[in-house]
């Protein structure tokens, strides 16, 4: 009995999102489970701890109690403070005042020292979607449920962004001008099946897109995607790879709507993928994907390795021993009917889609 | 946990990154017998996130196949086990899945107890993030930020021979102290004490309202000697504890299990160890997995065991490229790859790392990417072994032990043996067993229950035979005959056969029958020191190997001679040689065109910028503007107090910055009104935070 990885595409399915911090974050979340959440709405909120500095108070006040070194404190413990701001003495406005040399907070007074953290990059977490906090993971951020439909892919930029889905003209996107008068495809996420080129990339920047999704790209397109300031999303990985028939009838049926693409960078401790959702409403109850289907004959899965990446069709058998393949390996595998006909793949190589 | 006791059935978990495995050993006629196993994805990462769920998952197909039962009410395993033979005496779980340990190592000098701390570190699922001592160039501010930036899971102490300075260690352990104390309490790292055990009442006093201590032996009682094994001990319970605060379900298998949750790389080396004594010889053992390598060896009575933690074919293949090189790789390959190709397979493949090939291109690369990863470790290890010259060939093993389906999942024993052969080269004769069904994690555990089902299961054939390889070693001219060899059949015919230079020759004897071999070998040549051996060899699943392609092992210096080398040799040692010979197509053989432009992509940055790869630390998500959108600010330059006696009014870096957002148009009152309001709002907002 094999349990299969699942990729989900699905035009209607119960959604749930985890949001929440980078694990170097230190944070608190802001709703409560149970809660109605929107798109943009903060749901948690953190900061990455930054450069700390010791501060020596002896010379400037003499050799004290702890106690006595705190009640000379002109600020709270954690409480923000700029540079130059008194942060300790007997007086803010005049005499012996120890000013914070940066902008931060202090975090530790002890020992006749005062511990000072510079103030750390801060981070707003916005909900992405709007549905219901259906998990908060203290500290960190939440989950949230909802409905709609959701496009999973395999490797994003490591950005987020909220615009209106576009497909790319049939002639493809290399083929849209640089320079136009019309403002189709500003600020959209756009859809393209083909694998990303230098001009894709070109024409994204020129016609200021607010998101790309793209079925693959050559490896040497890695850096100038992480400088483009874009949330791009690949559904099959780096290569030219063309996107699979799911995703493409999936993303053409929402062109035109609203959508959240989280093209969130895969880390190797998180549970995340990085995802397309678009929120819609139904009245119908739905259940989340069962990930622990096993595979049977007659259902439909998506392969995952050339050289038939990303193509889908429908298990016609589940031989009981392993297979020689053409490679020389011998492992298990199904027969899955594709249009160009019957093909052994490796149980570990396919996917199922959640539908 | 829970308590142990001895004897009665055994039902043993490992967590690997991809797979879950699970062994039910029971006393059957008298003896420990395997009596079922299963095996499934592990639910770690997307979209379960919880080891026990795939546990569970695999104990009910277990449970349907033997009739047994293992879970109560409450969805814990039963145990001990009952009358009415529901549960099971003893659970127990390894892990090499999840994430490694970070650890910040303190020691005195760089080359004598930080080295002596990173090599009792070897064997553990653990990361040295950062380094304190006397010569690392940084003051108290310094350490004080390695330790917080560093976010530590753990920090080792050692240095302080036996006797030797105290006062410099404490000096040291100070700013360890300080950030102990700005941290949260929750998020503070347990301490292992390896150092001058004259300091340990004082360390415990130093550290002990701060967070848990343990203590193990001095790691450097001596200049001049070493002490590893009481602080892989610490290390290994260190590990349990990070198991099971880090979720994915470790803490509730840990409390299940009869002994937390272990180390899988420990029983590599438990039974490394063990057949060593039994035998008196040299033995290793190897699993590549897809995020960690394990190697374990036992030289001259010496033991030895290292962790690569970054060095998988699966989530670990683009850290793999990174240390191992293109080159490396590319010596394995009958290929020009394309500009990227490396990296590409890398990156597809800690995607999507339970994946096999499917075509020949790609089996080049992963075997590839797994001999080359074999051999960087290797070179690493052998570098801290010290019975093992550092350099040149390996001296001869007598016993490997390869697990993992990296090594034992062709499907085929003779392309598994010659593929060890491969990676790890050894000399002499050497006697290969595979782990294909991931046993020795589920053995090693069990020596801490029971000791004599690690004896029994392991004395009988739980470890599958592959066969033995016999190396050639010396000045071999290829394709010149380098060893005649003499078989005698069973019927009593006496067979002769020559073997070239630069060839492997199977010889597909069965498991449990033995051959008559008497080799020989010309001046200058042979088998770990012989010339000539005259001895009973017995079979295996693949049989024996004679490799007579030399040492260190090159599979050609060019493509051309590598398209024809690698597939002749895994076809010359296949029980099957025709129909495993692959025909390596002709445009393999022709330089891959660049395409000008993504070449100057290619040229422009480096590829290997694991922050795009599979970060390993994150990017801030979306940022508020003003205050909050601030990204880049200068690391603070002094740690001197800043004493001021008279009052400043001029703009300090922060209004100056409030200053950057204003609007030209704005009045002078207009704008301090709106920077004050703006700099209210944002401390309001951080004080709400904070």
């Amino acid at each position: 009995m094999y349990v299969p990885e699942q990729q989900i595409i699905a035009k209607m399915t119960a959604i749930q999102r985890e949001i929440l911090l980078p694990e170097e974050a230190v944070g608190r979340v802001l709703v409560a489970e149970g809660q109605t959440v929107d798109i943009r709405e903060v749901v948690a909120r953190g900061f990455i701890p930054d450069q700390h500095l010791i501060l020596e108070t002896r010379s400037l006040f003499g050799a004290l109690k702890d106690d006595d070194l705190k009640k000379l404190l002109l600020v709270k413990e954690r409480q923000p403070v700029q540079a130059q701001q008194p942060i300790a003495g007997k007086d803010p406005r005049r005499g012996r005042r120890l000013l914070a040399p940066v902008n931060g907070m202090i975090v530790y007074v002890g020992g006749g020292r005062i511990i000072m953290q510079a103030t750390p990059q801060f981070i707003d977490l916005e909900a992405g979607v709007r549905g219901t906090v259906s998990r908060v993971y203290p500290g960190r951020g939440v989950a949230v449920e909802t409905t709609g439909a959701l496009v999973q892919g395999v490797w994003g930029s490591g950005k987020t962004v909220i615009a209106t889905l576009r497909m790319e003209p049939p002639t493809g996107i290399d083929t849209i001008p640089l320079e136009a008068l019309d403002t189709t495809y500003k600020n959209e996420i756009v859809v393209t099946t083909h694998p990303l080129t230098p001009q894709s990339l070109r024409v994204a920047e020129a016609r200021n897109f607010a998101g790309l999704v793209a079925p693959s790209m050559p490896i040497q397109l890695i850096n100038r995607v992480a400088q483009l300031e874009k949330a791009v999303l690949l559904t099959e990985g780096f290569g030219t790879i063309p996107m699979n028939e799911m995703a493409v009838t999936a993303l053409k049926d929402f062109d035109s709507y609203q959508a959240v693409l989280d093209a969130y960078l895969p880390r190797r401790w998180e549970a995340r993928r990085p995802e397309l959702v678009i929120h819609r409403r139904t009245e119908d109850t739905l259940t989340p994907p069962d990930f622990r289907q096993t595979l049977r004959r007659g259902m439909r899965v998506r392969i995952t390795r050339a050289p038939y990446t990303g193509q889908i069709g429908k298990i016609s058998d589940l031989p009981e021993r392993p297979l020689a393949l053409e490679n020389g390996l011998a492992v298990p595998v199904a027969r899955v009917d594709l249009v160009s006909g019957t093909v052994e793949i490796p149980l570990a190589n396919l996917e199922l889609s959640g539908t | 946990m829970t308590t142990t006791r001895s004897g009665g059935s055994i039902l043993a978990a490992d967590f690997g990154s991809v797979t879950t495995r699970v062994t039910l050993v029971d006393v059957v006629d008298g003896e420990y017998r395997l009596v079922a196993r299963g095996a499934s994805r592990t639910t770690v990462g997307y979209p379960i996130d919880d080891i026990s769920v795939g546990l569970e998952q695999i104990l009910q197909d277990i449970a349907n196949a033997t009739g047994r039962t293992f879970y109560n009410d409450q969805n814990l395993i039963i145990t001990p086990e009952n009358a009415d033979r529901a549960g099971v005496d003893y659970f127990l779980a390894t892990a090499s899945a999840g994430r490694v340990m970070r650890v910040v190592v303190v020691g005195l000098l760089p080359d004598i107890s930080i080295e002596s701390a990173l090599r009792a570190m070897t064997g553990a699922y653990a990361e040295p993030v950062a380094q304190l001592h006397l010569k690392d160039g940084r003051d108290e501010v310094g350490r004080l930020n390695a330790v917080l930036l560093n976010r530590p899971d753990l920090i080792f102490i050692a240095g302080g021979i036996e006797g030797g300075a105290k006062n410099t260690l404490l000096d040291l352990l100070k700013p360890v102290r300080l950030a102990l104390q700005v941290l949260d309490p929750s998020l503070r790292p347990n301490i292992i004490y390896a150092g001058n055990s004259h300091l340990v009442d004082t360390v415990k006093t130093f550290f002990g309202e701060l967070t848990g201590i343990f203590v193990a032996e001095n790691v450097r009682p001596e200049l001049d000697s070493e002490l590893l094994e009481a602080a892989r001990i610490e290390l290994g319970h260190a590990y349990d504890i990070h198991k099971e605060k880090h979720g994915e379900g470790f803490s509730l298998v840990g409390r299940m299990s009869s002994t937390g949750v272990l180390p899988t790389a420990q029983s590599y080396g438990l039974i490394a160890q063990y057949f060593a004594k039994l035998s008196g010889k040299n033995v290793v053992a190897v699993d590549m997995g897809s995020s960690t390598t394990v190697l374990a060896g036992v030289f001259d009575d010496d033991f030895y065991s290292t962790i690569g933690t970054t060095l998988g074919v699966g989530h670990s293949a683009v850290s793999l490229l990174e240390q191992v090189g293109a080159p490396l790789i590319e010596s394995w390959l009958p290929f020009f790859p394309q500009p990227g190709e490396l990296m590409s397979y890398a990156l597809n493949k800690s995607l999507r790392p339970a994946t096999v090939p499917l075509n020949l291109r790609d089996l080049y690369l992963e075997h590839a990417f797994i001999r080359a990863g074999i051999q960087f470790l290797l070179s690493q290890a052998r570098v801290a072994w010290e019975n093992v010259p550092t350099t040149g060939a390996l001296p001869p093993i007598d016993l490997i032990i390869a697990g993992g389906a990296s090594l034992t999942g062709t499907g085929y024993p003779d392309y598994n043996l010659l593929l060890i052969a491969d990676a790890l080269q050894p000399t002499g004769i050497t006697e290969v067993k595979a782990d294909p069904h991931g046993l020795i994690p589920a053995i090693g555990a069990m020596a801490q229950v029971s000791p004599e089902a690690v004896v029994q299961l392991l004395g009988g054939d739980s470890l599958e035979h592959l066969g033995t390889i016999l190396t050639v070693s010396g000045n071999i001219e290829p394709e010149q005959n380098v060893l005649r060899l003499k078989v005698k059949t069973e019927e009593g015919e006496t067979v002769t056969q020559d073997i070239r230079g630069g060839h492997v020759v199977l010889l597909a004897l069965p498991a449990n029958v033995s051959m008559e071999l008497e080799i020989r070998l010309p001046r200058g040549l042979h088998i770990g020191g012989a010339r000539r051996i005259k001895r009973k060899f017995y079979g295996g699943a693949a049989g024996l190997l004679i490799d007579a392609r030399g040492r260190p092992l090159s599979a050609g210096a060019s493509v051309a001679e590598r398209a024809k080398n690698l597939p002749f040799w895994v076809s010359e040692a296949s029980s099957d040689p025709e129909t495993r010979l692959q025909t390596i197509p002709e445009d393999w053989l022709v330089m891959p065109e660049i395409d000008p432009e993504l070449d100057e992509e290619l040229s422009l940055a480096s590829l290997l910028d694991e922050e795009l790869a599979v970060a390993p630390s994150a990017k801030p998500a979306r940022q508020r503007g003003g205050f909050f959108g601030r990204r880049q600010k200068p690391a603070p330059a002094a740690s001197a107090p800043v004493a001021d006696e008279t009052a400043d009014d001029s703009e300090d870096e922060f209004m100056a910055l409030i200053d950057h957002d204003a609007k030209p148009e704005e009045r002078p009152s207009q704008m301090k009104r709106r920077k004050q309001q703006e700099l209210d709002d944002e401390l309001g907002s951080l004080r709400e935070l904070l």
